[in-house]
């Protein structure tokens, strides 16, 4: 289950919110593994039934937003000396999805007992927005709500069934 | 949700087989257009939020287009239909609610999974979503108009029996 830490709504700004609405981000997987500088052929490709050429959510990595610098600056929460911090936020409009996965930590050499990762929604909960990790869902919520994922590497897995579109930005924090 | 019981034995291998084998049928794209008000109302919401009623998000199984009888033993002496879904890795069923029972009297809805849960297979009730249940467990919807809506997420096709019962209208 993951580790509820605190609501910081008030820390969201409605203008950030407004940006990542408006703007479509990166296509993802589609156009997220090029501008990741993998080439196709070296993407593992046993996708049972997906295709890296669909577009299934959006992502917008800090430099693809406006307040990179002040979002990074005022985390809540999140001890900035600990590590190295980074952050990105997911968008799924309606019908859209994240596959059930594990984060790639340990294929690529990443020890995952060194990685704090973080989750929180910038978008108001409805019925169909869902976030599970293992085999427990997050619902309902609210903007600002900060969790804890207690293990980086446990399987985990959101879709947006719902009308209105689902932002969640998503942070890990790289310890020392 | 409630509990009604498991079925599992009732539940034969050569449905499983048969449907996975078909296709089904497409919806939305093959399916019906609005027909009621309740449905208009749920397409017009859905097509605003930008799903694409043209395209295929799952398939569908019924009495027309399989071999096999469906009797379930939870609906003796009861009028129902039921229907089969089939969500293929990347499938959905956005929320809504089922516009037959708003109309039928005392309508029941019943949720049936044909298949043990795998990684993926959502079925999403309300605030909740249910997992970790076993081929032929029977569930019993609180209200009949509940919201709900289906994704697989998984890696495996995701088969599940519908059931809905009403009283006769005569």
């Amino acid at each position: 289950m993951m580790k509820y830490i605190g609501n910081f709504k008030s820390w969201v700004k409605p203008d950030w919110v407004q940006e990542l609405i408006e703007n479509e981000g990166i296509a993802s997987p589609r156009d997220l593994w090029k501008r990741e500088g993998i080439h196709e052929e070296d993407l593992v490709t046993d996708n049972k039934g997906y295709s890296i050429h669909d577009v299934t959510q959006y992502v917008f990595k800090e430099a693809d937003v406006s307040f990179r610098n002040e979002l990074t600056q005022t985390l809540p929460h999140i001890s900035q000396g600990k590590g190295e911090v980074n952050w990105w936020f997911t968008k799924y409009l309606p019908g859209q999805y994240l596959p059930v996965h594990r984060d790639l930590g340990g294929q690529i050499g990443i020890d995952n007992s060194k990685i704090k990762r973080y989750w929180m929604p910038f978008t108001p909960y409805e019925v169909g927005h869902i976030y599970l990790y293992e085999n427990s869902i997050i619902a309902p919520y609210e903007v600002g709500d900060l969790f804890e994922m207690p293990d980086p590497s446990a399987q985990h897995a959101a879709a947006n069934l719902g009308v209105g579109v689902r932002i969640i930005l998503n942070i890990g924090v790289d310890l020392i | 949700m409630k509990y009604i019981g498991n079925f599992k034995e009732w539940i034969k291998q050569e449905w499983i087989d048969e449907l996975l084998m078909s296709k089904g049928m497409a919806r939305f794209k093959e399916g019906p257009q609005p027909d009621s008000p309740i449905m208009q109302e749920q397409w017009d919401k859905a097509v605003k939020a930008g799903y694409n009623l043209e395209t295929e998000y799952f398939y569908m199984f019924d009495k027309n287009n399989v071999s096999f009888e469906i009797n379930p033993p939870w609906c003796k002496d009861k009028n129902f239909h039921w229907w089969i879904t089939k969500m293929l890795p990347g499938n959905c069923m956005p929320i809504h609610t089922d516009p037959h029972t708003v109309y039928e009297s005392n309508s029941q809805r019943y949720w049936v999974p044909l298949q043990d849960y795998q990684n993926g297979h959502w079925f999403v009730y309300n605030d909740v979503v249910i997992t970790d249940y076993t081929a032929g467990d029977v569930y019993q919807y609180d209200d009949s108009r509940d919201p709900h809506g289906a994704i697989n997420v998984g890696i495996t096709p995701r088969l599940v029996l519908q059931v809905s019962t009403h009283e006769r209208m005569d």
